[in-house]
């Protein structure tokens, strides 16, 4: 028999209480909140698919959008068809704004693409994105809590200053989309003029985000 | 991803043209069109007009199994059908008129609201009163909607209905007159509902609502199950959970705002939706923004009715008591009736009878520190069931999906739990001692360190609880956690108080202690043999674990206690030896156990999808359900996971016997197995939706109509019962 110490036993004690804290804590940033306009912007550092690493801290006095893609949604091919997100990547790169394009999409799902696929299919039409990343474990879109095709976050200097739509039209039909008010291009021309921007949330719309 | 063209135009209108001008049958009846999933079709309440009249007409769309098309607001992602009309001369349509929307979770991240199988969207279309009568006029449109499964694709039709003209009033037709009426009747219109809103403490949104239509919601209480759901899309977060308090005279919802309230309150219109004695209700309702309503007396409401419920007779209408039916009240008895069970539960038998056997040594020389620490047990047990009320609450303010149980589903959590149990094991077995921390089987403690020791062995007992829930725990704690943060922590203190009344009744009772046997040699026997229950709870929790996380999970865990074994042995050695040797003996074991833990945390937190079900259960989904009672066919569900032994042992006792599997056999009730065991949104909004916040949950469908909820402990007749009752036999 052995006895051990009433030092030890408040170690043990300490030891368990930690293990419960850890696990408390690893179920409860599943609930985290979603990021609202103002506040910081939820960092993550990861791969790109061209194999650099993108780390959203690196960007802390810079301008950031995210945009979540999955070229099997047809809003999502409404926008990249009609060049409406092609033309602001390369507008918005040649601006010095950051363009980071991220797809959620689960790997078992029928519109998983591989990175080269992904990189094609925005070569097609013309895009330029500064960054495009694979997030097949849904891990970047619930920390920024993305539900939809397209769904826009811009990030200023660290802080949530945009989350909606690309524009007010919820359809997937190009013609019907015609006219449409284009929320991110006036969201950052405010924001590069050093103004307030006028609808920092607007209505998200297109398919849901295919997470695992 | 272009939809297959759909009919060609022509070939339509040919077809149209032959069948309008062959059959009479085609008046009331527009032509069908498809896209890849839904087939649309304009179809008319009367198959003519007369001048100056109104006809109702409606959209018509049926979607494929599993797909759907949306409501007005479609929720987090989707688009609304749209009709775009082609009228004669002088016609006009007015707007859709919209059924009740369902609630579509997709995932736990979004929610979108829409429709699956067979929908009506009526219309009314006005004649001009100069309509010429005897020719016939064709109504035409063209329909665009968004049809989702777990892909969308854009769908639209063009459509037509040829409708006759004549004097007087027309014939109602007979195939869709009926139908198109009672969609009417069903959809949601205002009801003379009044409705308020205030801003929460913690900035959500609270929604009172009374009015008379609400009566019977208020008598079912949570088993209605209300919903509220807005018009304008950028009012709340579809996806949040929207906790409900019922009043004698209204409910009061609180909501999650999204940007469209988050800052000032606007007035919110939307559908209230719940469902009492199998049918599904929609009034429309508008909230002022000049506060709230007064909903009376909270608590008051939720009689017994039973109708959710029709399972095991009086087993189940007691059952039913202690599930929220009963209040408050209910809720406290059925609690502590769960925690004084949770006594027998063989995971905490052997720890709290060893206790309860120290005491019995010291009452005789110490009564007044006994019965202190009987009081500090006490304390140790609530506080620990509050902390973990509290944290359940907090993770459901903030949306996330927890249950009873829920701490079961991190792996982590489990292997350190079964790391314990293997622990005490050990500990009873006499492989080490603890100075007179857990128990006080040793004595001659301080009081001091005494006190401290019966607030663990609370906390301790309280630990090795929470895989076990108890008959009557699970349906209190499940109704609690519906109910506001307060109704829930009340609940967790019954629980508790249950689960310590045993022990505190002990160490006020010295004559009680007197009856129990007197302590002696016997006592080591038997304190050893109470070693192998928490050896079999801890081989259990591995098996958890080797569903949840696969063989590697299980190597880490087996790994990490034989690391643990040697990391007490060293320890032994340790002692006996000097100087250096005992320094490196123990820093040799401190490093074995560090490793073998780093080993745990790295391969155990990877949950591995093949160890989720089993091959021969079929796995469920809602829209399995749907689509085998779209077939005719009855679904059970089996909400179930590994690590609840109530699940088991129902398993084991009824759903896998021979009488029962025939029972299902023969009546053609499809098995499907929800298995909560890891972490599942979708599971766990299920659950909600019948007024559960863990396992098990036993759901039988008919084809058609609500499903039967069955008690949470099973037996073979009541499944076969059910079965039977389902069957119609």
């Amino acid at each position: 028999m052995i006895l051990i110490s009433r030092r030890n036993i408040s170690l043990m004690a300490g030891v368990a209480c930690a293990a419960a804290l850890t696990a408390g804590a690893i179920i409860s940033a599943d609930a985290q909140e979603a990021p609202a306009i103002g506040a910081p912007a939820p960092d993550f550092t990861v791969e790109t698919v061209s194999g650099e690493t993108f780390s959203m801290a690196d960007y802390a006095d810079r301008t950031v959008v995210l945009e979540w893609v999955n070229p099997g949604c047809p809003y999502v091919q409404r926008h990249y068809n009609t060049g409406s997100i092609p033309s602001m990547q390369v507008d918005a790169t040649a601006d010095d704004v950051v363009w980071v394009a991220v797809n959620s999409t689960n790997p078992n799902h029928r519109d998983y693409l591989e990175g080269a696929e992904l990189q094609a299919y925005v070569d097609e039409h013309g895009g330029a994105p500064s960054a495009l990343i694979l997030d097949p474990e849904g891990e970047i879109g619930r920390l920024y809590d993305a539900r939809r095709t397209p769904d826009i976050f811009i990030v200023h200097e660290g802080e949530v200053a945009y989350i909606g739509a690309v524009d007010d039209r919820n359809t997937a039909d190009a013609a019907a989309a015609e006219g449409a008010t284009n929320y991110v291009r006036a969201a950052l021309t405010s924001i590069s003029a050093g103004e307030e921007i006028a609808q920092p949330e607007t209505l998200r719309y297109g398919c849901t985000v295919k997470y695992s | 991803m272009r939809p297959l063209r759909r009919w060609p135009a022509a070939l339509i209108a040919g077809v149209s043209a032959a069948l309008a001008a062959s059959t009479a049958a085609q008046a009331g009846e527009g032509v069908i069109d498809r896209s890849e999933n839904v087939e649309a079709q304009l179809v008319s309440a009367a198959n003519a007009v007369a001048p100056g009249e109104d006809v109702q007409l409606a959209l018509r769309l049926r979607m494929d199994p599993h797909w759907h098309t949306y409501w007005r607001n479609p929720g987090d992602a989707g688009e609304p059908t749209r009709i775009d009309w082609d009228l004669p001369e002088g016609f006009e349509a007015g707007d859709l008129t919209w059924p009740a929307p369902h609630a579509l979770p997709f995932e736990g991240v979004l929610t979108n609201y829409g429709y699956e199988g067979e929908i009506l969207l009526p219309v009314t279309l006005s004649a001009p009163v100069d309509l010429a009568v005897g020719t016939p006029v064709t109504i035409s449109a063209h329909a665009t909607w968004l049809e989702c499964e777990d892909i969308c694709i854009p769908g639209d039709a063009d459509l037509a209905i040829e409708l006759q003209t004549v004097e007087g009033s027309a014939a109602p037709d007979r195939r869709w007159a009926g139908r198109i009426a009672e969609t009417i009747e069903q959809a949601p219109r205002p009801e003379g509902l009044s409705a308020g809103l205030e801003r929460a403490d913690d900035g959500r949104v609270e929604l009172s609502i009374t009015g008379d239509a609400l009566a019977p919601l208020l008598e079912a209480g949570g088993r209605a199950e209300p919903h509220f759901f807005p018009f304008d899309g950028s009012m709340l977060d579809h996806n949040a959970a929207q906790p409900a308090v019922f009043g004698s005279d209204g409910l009061l919802m609180t909501l999650t705002p999204a940007f469209g309230l988050r800052d000032a309150l606007v007035e919110l219109a939307g559908v209230l939706v719940f469902e009492t004695g199998g049918e599904r209700r929609a009034i429309e309702l508008t909230a002022a923004t000049e506060g709230a309503v007064e909903i009376g007396a909270v608590g008051a409401a939720g009689g017994g009715g039973s109708s959710a419920s029709g399972g095991g007779g009086s087993l189940s209408g007691a059952l039913d008591f202690f599930s929220g039916g009963g209040g408050l009240i209910g809720l406290i008895i059925g609690g502590f009736l769960g925690g004084l069970i949770l006594n027998l539960m063989p995971c905490v038998f052997p720890v709290l009878s060893i206790k309860a056997f120290g005491f019995a040594k010291r009452a005789h020389d110490h009564p007044g520190e006994v019965r202190r620490h009987g009081l500090v047990f006490l304390a140790g047990v609530l506080v620990s069931f509050l902390a973990l009320g509290g944290l359940l609450a907090a993770l459901q303010a903030s949306g996330a999906s927890a249950g009873w149980g829920f701490q079961l589903q991190n792996p982590l959590f489990v292997t350190a739990l079964a790391m314990l149990m293997f622990a005490i094991g050990l500990n009873l077995i006499g492989a080490f001692e603890i100075g007179g921390g857990l128990q006080n089987v040793g004595g001659g403690l301080a009081a001091r360190g005494g006190d401290v020791g019966a607030f663990f062995t609370g906390v301790l007992a309280v630990i090795v609880a929470t895989p076990c829930t108890a008959p009557f725990m699970a349906g209190a704690l499940g109704f609690a956690l519906t109910q506001p943060a307060y109704v829930s922590l009340i609940t967790f203190a019954a629980i508790g108080l249950g689960l310590a009344a045993p022990f505190v009744v002990l160490s006020f009772a010295p004559g009680l202690l007197r009856m129990l046997p007197k302590p002696g040699a016997w006592m080591d026997a038997f304190r050893q043999f109470l070693a192998f229950p928490m050896f079999l709870t801890a081989v259990w929790l591995v098996w958890v674990l080797a569903r949840q996380s696969g063989a590697e999970a299980v190597l880490a865990a087996l790994a990490a206690m034989t690391a643990l074994a040697f990391l007490i042995w060293a320890f032994r050695q340790a002692r006996s030896a000097s100087g250096l040797g005992a320094l490196i003996g123990r820093a040799a074991a401190a490093l074995v156990f560090i490793a073998a833990i780093t080993g745990v945390a790295l391969t155990a937190g990877a949950p591995s999808a093949q160890a989720i079900v089993t091959a021969e259960e079929e796995a469920w989904s809602p829209e399995r359900v749907a689509a085998l009672r779209a077939e005719g066919r009855s679904v059970f569900v089996d909400f179930t996971a590994a690590w609840c032994i109530t699940c088991q042992f129902n398993k084991r006792v009824a759903l896998t016997r021979r009488s029962v599997q025939d029972a299902f056999t023969e009546n053609d009730v499809v098995f499907l197995t929800a298995d909560w065991t890891s972490r599942d949104a979708l599971i766990a909004d299920e659950l909600a939706r019948y007024g559960r916040s863990g396992v098990p949950l036993y759901l039988l469908f008919a084809p058609e109509g609500d499903p039967l909820i069955l008690p949470q402990l099973l037996t073979e007749s009541i499944v076969i019962d059910a079965v039977n009752r389902v069957s119609g036999e």
